[in-house]
């Protein structure tokens, strides 16, 4: 049966949800999802699903947060003049909230057992990687692509952003292919 | 090599690959070098995929410790065999025209595959959401990746905001799922774990089924969750259009099906589908009919081709057995073939037409008569669009025809009105073929593309490539169902029996 706790991480779940859905600016959606993610990591967590509670905490509320807010940025004016002059105070702000939470999580976790079978004087990370090591695996990987990703999106728009290339017809010398480009790219 | 390290092999290769790839175009000055080597990766996967069905399937293998993870299944060997070919394709294609500097193009795409891949071969829920996420998340990057246009970064953010949405929806059926299974969540064990509740208003077993459906439907592009998709497709780069509308949103419906085969008869997901389907197809073609412009309207007409699919799952999953699950895979393998040549046709086109007239709008009244200056381009875009539209005896037919006798035969009258559905679709989608074709190869004396160069050959040879294996695998489709089949037959054993 589900806890107290987990009926109102639920519930925080799907109203955030809902205001996702509905608020109309940008900065509050994300907000809101994130909020969501973080509400249902709270959700797995109790009902005894800590790995996958790990995973929605820090991919779902945290990475594909800022990559949302990366593209927002490139999209909305409002946001660019509220992120200009305030990235410093932001990146601190967003460190230290992250740092917080992660202090959280690992205190949290440090207290469960993932299943019956382990020994609960193992360190949580070991056990957690004897339970599910394909899925660490995979989550290293999907932080790294979320990096790469990251990295993309914030890449500094030039003239070398359209179009540059390579002839690939031995009649024509190399550059000169330079319009295009993108199409097949 | 042992069972174990062969079994990690096509995702193992994949993942090194994306590390390998980034640092080769970080190291050296010619992106082609990652391009070749982000083929090669996939070449080499997609070797290790055709490795594994010579050992003894369907197996489960616990790799990096003791815990299972990988199910090596008929299905996982057919999603990742045609993930690493598009994925090799794709990166042939895009090798001699990325610009400079743009390193982080080639691991994303190989990340993408890796993600597909592990839809494929995940031995329980989890590991397939976080295998979806991978996927995901580096389409998210992939999909805007033309920063310099508005229009792409618009198309990104709507598709993200709605996959962010759709994925928040699927972890929340699987925790339901979980919820309601004692902790399990391998595939081989759910079936029997998962027991439908009785005397209960509402069960949470088929609003698991809903949130699993919506959940991954978004990135499978289901209406009315496809809102994202013309626009994706539109903006992203050819090879990643191919990629996202071959293997991407296929593998989406593939996570459904993995996911609702587990469920108790008793729960309606078969139906459900059938519903989503038939809505699909139908809509899709609707749409896609207003459509004019070449890439867009690919794009629109990807939707109905996703309706079949869906159709033929759900009719599998209803009781329709075998030749469902036959149809629907088939057209999965063919949808590949299809779509994947298709776009990257068309891109060919875009991209030697847009170097002599950049405001061309890429129309269809824009093009016309330009078959004729691009044959070979033209000519992949006439089988693709031929074998789109279902005519025989192209691969679009035989996925198509099973789906139609499955039906047909699965629910009486009801069955055969879809089985009609199908058949009314498939001719309903010739409304927008045709006219592309006509285009191609119009006479209009008021247009002139004798500035045109045919196709360059690091597309056109992939172009071939996948444009014969589109007649091959309509020619002699026992090929394909002999890849296909043991997939479908055993997603058919799967099926617990429809309760009374």
């Amino acid at each position: 049966m589900t806890s107290t706790v987990g009926v109102a991480a639920l519930a925080a779940t799907i109203l955030c949800g809902l205001a996702a859905v509905g608020l109309r600016d940008m900065i509050w959606v994300v907000s809101a999802l994130a909020s969501s993610s973080l509400a249902l990591a709270v959700f797995l967590f109790v009902e005894g699903m800590p790995y996958a509670a790990v995973f929605e905490a820090t991919v779902a509320g945290g990475l594909v947060s800022v990559l949302f807010l990366l593209v927002i940025s490139m999209t909305d004016d409002d946001y660019v003049e509220f992120v200009r002059g305030r990235t410093a105070l932001l990146a601190v702000g967003a460190g230290a909230i992250f740092l917080g939470a992660l202090g959280v999580v690992w205190q949290g976790l440090s207290t469960v057992t993932l299943s019956e079978g382990t020994d609960a004087t193992e360190p949580f990370v070991e056990q957690f990687w004897a339970a599910h090591p394909l899925d660490v695996l995979l989550v290293t990987v999907l932080v790294f692509v979320g990096v790469l990703a990251i990295s993309r999106l914030t890449t500094p728009i030039g003239p070398a952003e359209t179009e540059t290339g390579h002839a690939d017809d031995p009649t024509q010398p190399d550059g000169v292919e330079a319009a295009e480009t993108e199409e097949i790219a | 090599m042992n069972a174990e390290s062969l079994a990690f092999g096509p995702l193992g290769v994949l993942l090194v690959g994306i590390f390998l790839t980034y640092v080769a175009a970080a190291a050296s000055d010619h992106d082609e070098v990652a391009g070749w080597l982000a083929a090669l990766v996939c070449a080499v996967a997609l070797g290790a995929t055709v490795l594994l069905t010579t050992t003894a399937l369907p197996s489960s293998y616990s790799v990096l410790g003791d815990a299972g993870a990988l199910r090596i299944t008929y299905l996982g060997v057919l999603v990742a065999g045609i993930a690493t070919f598009v994925g090799a394709v794709a990166s042939v294609t895009s090798v001699r025209f990325l610009d400079a500097g743009q390193e982080t193009y080639y691991p994303l795409l190989i990340a993408l595959v890796a993600g597909v891949v592990g839809i494929g071969f995940s031995a329980d829920m989890f590991t397939l959401y976080v295998s979806f996420e991978l996927m995901a998340v580096a389409s998210y990057a992939l999909v805007p990746f033309r920063l310099g246009r508005e229009s792409a970064v618009a198309a990104g953010s709507r598709y993200l905001i709605m996959n962010v949405v759709g994925s928040v929806l699927a972890i929340f059926g699987i925790s339901l799922v979980y919820a309601n299974s004692g902790g399990v969540l391998a595939f081989d064990a759910l079936g029997s774990a998962l027991v439908a509740s009785e005397g209960q208003l509402v069960d949470p077993l088929a609003i698991a089924v809903l949130f699993l459906v919506v959940g991954f439907g978004v990135k499978a592009a289901i209406v009315p969750l496809h809102t994202w998709l013309p626009d994706a497709y539109t903006e992203a780069p050819a090879a990643i259009s191919a990629l996202l509308a071959g293997v991407a949103t296929p593998a989406a419906l593939v996570a459904i099906s993995k996911c609702l085969a587990v469920f108790p008869g008793s729960i309606p997901s078969g139906l459900l589908l059938v519903g989503f389907g038939a809505v699909t197809m139908t809509v899709g073609n609707l749409l896609a009919l207003r459509q004019r412009e070449l890439k867009r309207l690919l794009a629109y007409s990807s939707i109905p081709h996703i309706g079949y699919i869906v159709v033929g799952l759900g009719v599998g999953l209803y009781g329709g057995g075998v030749v469902a699950f036959d149809g629907a895979f088939f057209h999965i393998l063919a949808n590949a073939l299809m779509k994947g040549g298709a776009f990257l046709a068309v891109g060919a086109i875009l991209y030697r037409l847009r170097r002599v007239d950049p405001d061309n709008p890429g129309t269809m009244d824009s093009v016309a008569g330009i078959g004729y200056q691009m044959p070979v381009a033209a000519a992949a875009l006439v089988v693709g669009v031929l074998a789109l539209a279902g005519v025989p005896p192209l691969a679009g037919f035989w996925g198509k025809l099973f789906i139609v006798v499955a039906s047909a035969e699965a629910a009486g009258t009801a069955g055969i009105l879809l089985a009609l559905l199908v058949v009314a679709n498939s001719f309903l989608s010739l409304g927008y073929y045709l006219p592309l074709l006509r285009s191609l190869f119009a006479r209009d004396d008021e247009q002139s593309f004798a500035e045109l160069r045919p196709s360059p050959r690091a597309i056109a040879v992939p172009l071939v490539v996948v444009t014969t294996l589109t007649i091959v695998v309509g020619l002699a489709p026992v090929a394909g169902f002999e890849i296909v089949h043991p997939a479908a037959e055993a997603m058919a054993d799967t099926i617990p029996e429809v309760s009374a």
